[in-house]
């Protein structure tokens, strides 16, 4: 039986970025686009969880670290709006061309960067600004706690003016700021199926359980992470055949 | 998947978006969340509700709402209890 878990290395155009593959090798492409700064911390295990279901179901998934996150080897710098489009692109080729795509949280931001056969959004912001404020947000708070005084206001001042902002673990340069300002959630241009925690405009189903990626210290994931893998399966199924 | 309604929030729905959030963001046991009164203190009592944690409370109230929280609009005694937080909700929500 081959091994379903590897970690590796991808040379994705000049990018080598650490991915996580589960599944079998020859099973259904499923490339996941991940979730922003702080809630990738937040949502890694419901990720795992997630991908070793699907594993079982035939489904081989690559969980990326976008340049400059998580184990890659980049700096700050390399957390750059259109580097990650581009290895997203590339990372779909080298995946076979155009796979399923997973988008988790702010991941949908950068899903019209990568060639797809569909689309599946999990709890997407509507638009850029919303991780960047989070970002901003964590920042403040934490300067609370150390009893200094800065707003969000001041940060995103901060920002256009020139300085690198640290914000939850993260080192925000302001073309990145810029970026995420910037960004609007894409028009999807593939058969999509969006997922939330509440009804809203373009959601199509929601998730039952608390929002993991919202939670300091995220509880059990494996429920959240059936739920998903199921409904991810059959729409994957659904659209898998070649069309 | 069970779908949930939202409707406009006021008066008691309030006060049950807030202790929702709450107890989503924070990860709260289901007896300390509906133990939650309008003078259950907050900020400084419950252990989970640390600036951090108020910054995600702020977020996730902003998304079920539909609005946006200014920097200006959270002072100190926002979290100071259930209520008002409760009345906070309440007053955004019929903006």
């Amino acid at each position: 039986m081959t091994a379903s878990f590897e970690m590796a290395l991808v040379r994705a155009g000049g990018e080598r970025l650490p991915c996580v593959f589960r599944g079998p090798a020859d099973g259904t492409p499923l490339l996941i686009l991940p979730p922003l700064f702080e809630e990738m911390n937040r949502m890694r295990r419901l990720l795992a969880l997630t991908t070793a279901r699907l594993a079982t179901m035939g489904v081989r998934s690559c969980l990326p670290d976008l340049p400059g996150t998580g184990d890659h080897e980049g700096g700050p710098e390399a957390m750059d709006w259109g580097r990650w489009r581009t290895a997203l692109a590339v990372l779909a080729g080298v995946l076979g061309g155009a796979p399923h795509l997973f988008a988790v949280r702010g991941g949908a931001l950068l899903a019209d960067a990568p060639p797809g056969r569909s689309l599946y959004r999990l709890a997407p912001p509507t638009d850029g600004g919303k991780p960047l404020r989070d970002l901003f947000r964590a920042r403040s708070a934490a300067d609370r706690e150390a009893g200094t005084r800065t707003t969000v206001g001041a940060l995103e001042a901060r920002s256009d003016a020139g300085d690198i902002i640290e914000a939850a673990g993260y080192s925000i340069t302001p073309a990145l700021a810029a970026a995420l300002r910037g960004a609007e959630l894409p028009a999807p241009a593939m058969p999509t199926r969006t997922i939330a925690s509440a009804l809203g405009p373009n959601v199509d189903a929601v998730i039952e359980g608390a929002p993991v990626w919202r939670q300091a210290e995220p509880v059990d994931a494996a429920p959240m992470a059936k739920a998903l893998a199921h409904d991810l399966a059959a729409w994957i199924e659904h659209r898998g055949r070649s069309n | 998947m069970t779908i949930r309604h939202l409707g406009r929030v006021g008066g008691a729905d309030a006060a049950e978006t807030a202790r929702s959030v709450l107890a989503d963001v924070l990860a709260l046991t289901p007896s300390v969340a509906h133990g939650l009164r309008a003078d259950t203190a907050l900020f400084g009592a419950l252990p989970e509700l640390d600036s951090m944690a108020v910054a995600s409370v702020l977020t996730e109230l902003e998304d079920r709402l539909g609005i946006a929280i200014d920097d200006d609009e959270v002072d100190g005694d926002l979290f100071a209890t259930f209520g008002s937080l409760t009345r906070f909700v309440d007053a955004k929500a019929r903006d």
